[in-house]
């Protein structure tokens, strides 16, 4: 009795031991899954400046959840100043979360930012109840890649995206709910949002004598005021590689600097799809939003104020094959800007100031065709005469070097002329809102390039063939440093595209 | 062999893979071989302290002179009649007969012999001139036999 009462004691003790070993196991499993998350999330690589700044996630707190044989873990991500979105249609709120799923031996990880339409409830700090909320998820790999965004409606779960990296989620929201069959349209990346962070920041004024620190008196308290206007939500149909650029794009001003995004600009254009599927243009384009100087030039063909449409396109132009980008005159009240592929090899800013350059362009063939009251310009030595108390510049520089040609001169193109002369501040002005990192010759020697004239310029005078007046008027050193230090800014940073 | 070495060298093969990976994913690297005395060349100038050059190349329709003549012409007539023909002036001018290729404040490299260099002719360059991208390596044979290489860059055109 007692060998048999030993062995039953063995046998307790024995499954006690092992039950308690299994326990352990479970909370060491638990507590590295916890460390693996922590080091994989990596919130200072992500483009989304408010995200890398301003957001923190509550280790402390998370939420399991298990529902038809997946396994869920929520962690609530706060942002250390809260913001505010103005916008019409989503709620002024914006929320974060951590999430990590695990269905059928498959783990997955992604950091999500939430948007709430006005129709909706709040959101509830999960994924496994979302029967009456509405919005957009942008959802995010850990380090920080933008993997696309899934519409929510009423617990139906869509990848706009269409990008595979989301099914997982997509799929995985969808089998938490019973469908409703109905289908909403869900505005893509057509409307714009607001986003205001105010971080105060309490001054105190210090009084120390030999290091010893004597008092401490509150002074003030300084708000900072930080908004960016945003596209919503961004993602689409389009290159998914594109969209991922011009998120990237919107996100890369964190200077505070307001700016309309690529929504905005896009209402005063029309892009052609070579133009929205090329993410170095796109890009580039997009980042321009954040120049009120660039805007301010494209508002000008809002269709508003505008008599002509703007068109921007991808291509090579048949008779300047080598040319970096064209402005076409405009043909039934449309100009279009071509951007030559092959030429995007180069440092974005240089492809900003193509775009600086060309819009000048187009901002010249509006007014006059504007003058014109036709739909083409009718180029006549008259008709600029009958500009001239309107545009009495723009009609002086085409009688000065296409009309009335002393004896002896040759012609110039008037339009590169006058840019030459009255317009390379305002390409600086756009290339250093573009971006403010370069020196003062660095965005001098850009704005000039295409208006040095025609040909190639001597490498020993800096002077083409067929010299602007300006560009000859400057002192050959002076034409000499701009070409040098325009090469070596091309060698020394990186292209756009390879 | 003791596991420590063994493990050493599989790191340095590992590293020279990935080493090779890299360099094989960059863009090919545009060489161009050319003899300054061709007639695709328009015209060259090489500083005496060989820090500075440039290299005009023809674009290969206007490398015959009576194809540039004929470009002359067409446009001193649209010249003549800009007054009255209605044509665009910023669509007024030459066509670009050929492209600059640019060295300033860079030594060129100094090959004894082409062994192992993979470029492409004049001929070929001409060919592909209008997706022709920086850098293009411009070498060109000395008199003693041995070779200049230049690191150029292209003159951009913007219109």
């Amino acid at each position: 009795m007692s060998r048999i009462t030993n062995y039953l004691t063995g046998a307790f003790l024995l499954f006690l031991l092992l039950s308690c070993t299994n326990d352990g196991n479970d909370k060491i499993g638990k507590t590295d899954s916890l460390n693996q998350l922590r080091e994989e999330l990596h919130l200072e690589k992500f483009s989304n400046t408010n995200i890398t700044g301003n957001v923190e996630v509550n280790w402390n707190n998370s939420r399991q959840t298990e529902k038809k044989d997946v396994a869920i873990v929520e962690f609530d991500a706060k942002e250390k100043f809260p913001s505010k979105l103005q916008s019409s249609f989503l709620k002024a709120e914006m929320n974060y979360q951590l999430i990590s799923i695990e269905s059928e031996g498959e783990l997955k990880n992604y950091f999500i930012e939430i948007f709430s339409y006005n129709d909706s409830e709040t959101y509830s700090k999960t994924i496994t109840k979302l029967d009456k909320f509405r919005g957009v998820f942008n959802v995010f790999s850990l380090n920080g890649q933008n993997l696309g965004s899934i519409a929510i409606d009423h617990g139906n779960a869509r990848n706009i995206s269409e990008s595979k990296a989301l099914d997982f989620l997509a799929e995985t929201i969808n089998s938490l709910y019973v469908s409703s069959g109905i289908t909403k349209k869900i505005p893509l990346c057509d409307k714009t949002y607001t986003q205001v962070v105010e971080q105060s920041e309490d001054r105190y004024r210090v009084v120390s004598v030999g290091g010893k620190i004597l008092s401490v008196e509150y002074m003030d308290t300084v708000v900072t005021r930080t908004t960016t206007i945003l596209p919503y939500p961004c993602d689409g149909s389009g290159d998914k590689d594109a969209i991922i650029l011009q998120r990237v794009a919107h996100y890369y001003t964190g200077d505070g600097k307001s700016y309309a995004g690529v929504s905005g600009l896009l209402d005063a254009i029309i892009t052609d799809p070579s133009f929205s599927n090329n993410p170095c243009l796109v890009a580039v384009f997009t980042k321009l939003g954040g120049s009120p100087t660039f805007q301010t030039y494209l508002k000008r063909f809002d269709a508003d104020f505008s008599v002509a449409d703007l068109k921007l396109s991808v291509g090579i132009d048949a008779t300047h094959s080598t040319a970096s980008a064209v402005t076409y005159q405009p043909v039934n009240s449309l100009i279009e800007i071509k951007f030559n592929p092959e030429k995007l090899n180069t440092p974005p800013l240089n492809i900003a100031k193509n775009f600086a350059h060309e819009i000048l362009h187009a901002e010249m063939f509006e007014k006059l065709l504007r003058l014109s009251a036709k739909k083409e310009i009718p180029w006549s030595q008259e008709f600029i005469e009958s500009i001239r108390n309107d545009e009495p510049q723009i009609a002086e520089y085409y009688t000065r070097y296409l009309y009335d040609i002393p004896i002896g001169g040759s012609i110039s193109d008037p339009q590169h002329e006058y840019m030459a002369q009255l317009s390379i501040n305002t390409i600086k002005d756009i290339l250093k809102q573009y971006d403010n990192t370069q020196s003062e010759d660095v965005y001098t020697a850009i704005a000039w390039w295409g208006l040095m004239g025609i040909g190639e310029p001597d490498d020993i005078t800096g002077l083409p063939p067929q010299p602007t007046a300006a560009w000859a008027n400057m002192p050959q050193a002076e034409r000499l440093k701009i070409v040098k230090t325009y090469l070596n800014f091309k060698n020394t940073n990186s292209p756009c595209q390879q | 062999m003791s596991t420590i070495k063994k493990t050493l060298i599989f790191l340095l093969l590992n590293c020279f893979y990935l080493s090779f990976s890299q360099t094989i994913k960059k863009r090919n690297d545009q060489v161009v071989l050319l003899d300054l005395k061709s007639k695709a060349v328009r015209e060259y100038n090489i500083h005496r302290d060989t820090m500075s050059a440039r290299f005009s190349i023809y674009i290969k329709k206007y490398e015959s002179k009576k194809e540039r003549d004929k470009a002359i012409k067409i446009y001193n007539e649209r010249v003549k009649n800009i007054k009255t023909s209605g044509e665009n002036p910023s669509e007024l001018r030459l066509p670009d007969f050929s492209v600059g290729l640019y060295v300033f404040d860079r030594k060129p490299e100094k090959l004894k012999s082409l062994d192992g260099i993979k470029f492409m002719t004049i001929n070929q360059f001409q060919d592909s001139i209008n997706f022709a991208r920086d850098p293009i390596y411009i070498i060109h044979k000395l008199k003693d036999g041995t070779y200049l290489k230049w690191k150029t860059n292209i003159m951009d055109i913007v219109d």
